[in-house]
């Protein structure tokens, strides 16, 4: 009996106990339910935010910048992928030894490194262009303090060629010159946002990019051939140094549909280390310095003297035997002439006569001429920085000022809106609009945006167009002053030039001239038209000899190149040889 | 007689319900052991196509970094400089005279 009573004791108190336990559990499952249900529910959103910033990170990269091409979409222009490698000083623990890690595997010496780590600043460029694999190099040293920012530099793989015109862009991927700084907009890439996803050990196992249509900049097709810039360069350093001149360029254009073949300087620079050269070298010269033109603005004074009716090619003039005297100034030809023809005007280059052909004109009717051909302002060409030139206008003109600007004295002109007038004559009458950028296309090739060819006007008929053409090629013939520029087998119309220079003080130099060559050829169906000016020639520095050669030969290897054979229009060929397809 | 059949009966009955519950509960558990393991398996093999993505796009990326410097070198050698002085220097080429070009009719 005992026995059951203590039996059923121990039981109620076992039972006991399990309820103890039991609602001690309970309490422990609802403590952990109510945590749970807090932690799950009411602070869910911040948590979760928590967490993805643990193991989500959202980066920035720049689209890579647009390639350049030429016109037979050869590279001229090229991003490639590099990596900035930055440092925060403070964080480096041992700078020297850091210094010689790090200098192993970069291009830049120890004692460069040490001296960018030992600074007193939050942050410092140690290489601002590594390539990929010597970032990663440098990254596996797992140095602390260092930052790898991936970017892209641009590289000019043909170095000096075409430089002014191609310009360049700095370190952070912005153009500073050229074509790099006026297709800015379109070359630059735009900035996207990454989201990159880590596991626990940093390692990367999802990124999503966010969509930007416009992430990679824009391709320039240009109308540049590569080939005609390598052969401009080079006949005008050969003719710079020959005739040991300051300087020289020359500019090679399609009359017809105003597209510039090539714009050569020299010197030149190497727009990979721009930094290098001094600006002056920079500067694409043939956009932006007005010169004066010399003997080549007869062509247009002849053309003002035949579209007004008041001369044909046949009219005589008095040359007065070399000196002539006109508004108080004695005017003086560099061959005494007695009477010559308008056509011989042009051809052995008169002052004289072009002074006294100008005044039958009158001023108002050469001002007009003038402005027909775009002389006085902008050609409207796509590069920066272009001169308008200088022509004032015909009521301010003193009667010298009348004379001079005949035989292009006291009014200056750029480069290429020189050969643009003179390509009107090419063109029978009608002045094109250069142009440098042929078309646009996107990231894949395809053609955005084309740049076809526009005309500017109708500078004079084609009847005068032609007769201009006539008189331009007694220039170039055995008498003419422009004789060195016709290369054997072709025929040049052309118009040499003479140039005092001007100094600061506003007057003439005596001893400093610009020799000038501007032509075009074949003469039946002009192809190409150049301009070459040789600066400060020392040897000579007359047009006809120091810049006339650079012209014959930049038309005879450019022919050459463009398979236009010798003498095609006086023997009517079939030509069969390999023909490229040329844009425009 | 009777009496102890139908209670056998009401036994065997009541038994065969138990282990038909007990089976569906372990088929029931299996099914939901397995979708445990397969929804794991499919957690695994999205991180591991994850890595071999990401590792992809960086080769790709590589591969692209490697053409533009192929593009930049082929450019540097195809340069009309390097043509020119390769033609001038090592095989003597120059620029043919009118009399030296044949037009072929």
């Amino acid at each position: 009996m005992n026995w059951t009573a203590t039996g059923k004791d121990r039981i109620k108190r076992r039972n006991r106990r399990i309820l103890v336990i039991g609602w001690v559990f309970s309490i422990l499952y609802l403590v952990i339910g109510v945590k749970a249900f807090y932690v799950q529910i009411i602070q869910d959103a911040d948590l979760s935010r928590q967490a993805s910033c643990e193991y989500k990170k959202a980066i920035k990269s720049k689209g890579r910048r647009g390639t350049i091409y030429d016109v037979n979409m050869k590279e001229l222009v090229v991003s490639t992928g590099v990596t900035s490698v930055g440092a925060h000083p403070e964080q480096i623990k041992s700078p020297h030894d850091a210094a010689r890690s790090i200098s192993e595997h970069l291009d830049v010496s120890e004692k460069a490194v040490r001296n960018r780590l030992s600074k007193d600043a939050p942050f410092v460029w140690v290489d601002r262009d590594a390539s990929p694999l010597q970032a990663k190099a440098v990254n596996r040293l797992d140095i602390a303090g260092l930052e790898f920012i991936p970017g892209y530099c641009r590289v000019y793989p043909n170095k000096r060629l075409a430089a002014q015109v191609l310009g360049f862009a700095g370190v952070d991927g912005t153009g500073l010159e050229g074509l790099e700084y006026f297709y800015d907009d379109y070359l630059r890439g735009s900035q996207r946002q990454w989201t990159i996803v880590k596991d626990a050990l940093g390692r990367i196992f999802h990124r999503e990019a966010e969509a930007r249509p416009d992430y990679a900049g824009k391709n320039l097709v240009l109308t540049i051939d590569s080939n005609i810039q390598f052969i401009a360069e080079r006949a005008v350093e050969a003719a710079v140094e020959e005739y040991g001149a300051k300087s020289g360029m020359a500019v090679v254009m399609v009359p017809q549909t105003g597209a510039i073949r090539a714009i050569a300087h020299y010197p030149s620079f190497d727009p990979n280390s721009f930094g290098e050269y001094t600006q002056e070298r920079w500067r694409n010269r043939a956009i932006t310095d007005p010169f004066e033109p010399g003997s080549v603005m007869k062509v247009f004074m002849a053309a003002a003297a035949l579209e007004s009716g008041v001369c044909s090619p046949y009219t005589m003039v008095d040359c007065e035997n070399g000196s002539y005297c006109t508004g108080g100034h004695v005017i003086h030809d560099t061959h005494p002439h007695e009477q010559l023809t308008l056509k011989e005007v042009i051809q052995f280059s008169s002052n004289i006569g072009a002074a006294k052909i100008a005044e039958r004109v009158g001023p108002e009717r050469l001002y007009e001429t003038l402005r027909a051909f775009g002389f006085g302002e902008k050609t409207g060409i796509d590069c920066p920085g272009e001169t308008a030139g200088r022509l004032r206008h015909y009521q301010g003109w003193r009667t010298i000022d009348h004379a001079t600007i005949a035989f292009g004295q006291g009014v200056s002109v750029s480069a290429v809106q020189l050969l643009s007038a003179i390509s009107a004559v090419a063109n029978q009458g009608v002045v094109m609009k250069p142009r440098i950028v042929k078309a646009i296309t996107d990231e894949n090739g395809r053609i955005i945006e084309t740049r076809p060819p526009e005309t500017r006007g109708r500078a004079v008929s084609a009847r005068t167009a032609g007769i201009l053409k006539d008189m331009m090629f007694s220039v170039t013939s055995e008498e003419g002053t422009g004789s060195r520029a016709v290369p054997a087998g072709y025929t040049v119309c052309g118009k040499t030039g003479t140039a005092q220079k001007i100094n600061s003080r506003g007057t003439y130099e005596n001893c400093e001239y610009n020799g000038v060559f501007v032509g075009f050829s074949p003469k039946a169906a002009p192809k190409l038209a150049a301009l070459v000016v040789i600066d400060e020639p020392q040897k000579h520095h007359y047009g006809g000899v120091v810049a006339a050669p650079a012209f014959r030969r930049i038309v005879l290897e450019s022919f050459n190149y463009l398979d236009i054979p010798p003498h095609q229009e006086s023997r009517n060929y079939n030509v069969a040889v390999k023909s490229r397809k040329k844009g425009a | 007689m009777g009496a102890s059949s139908r209670k056998n009966g009401k036994t065997a009955a009541k038994a065969g319900l138990t282990s038909r519950v007990v089976g569906i509960c372990l088929l029931l558990l299996f099914v939901f052991i397995f979708e445990f393991f397969f929804r794991t398996w499919c957690g695994v093999q999205c991180i591991r196509t994850g890595y071999e993505i990401t590792d992809a796009m960086e080769r790709q990326e590589d591969l692209l970094d490697m053409q533009e410097n192929l593009k930049i070198e082929l450019a540097r050698l195809t340069s009309p400089e390097t043509l020119g002085r390769i033609a001038e220097t090592r095989f003597g080429l120059v620029t043919p005279g009118p009399d030296q070009v044949v037009v072929m009719p």
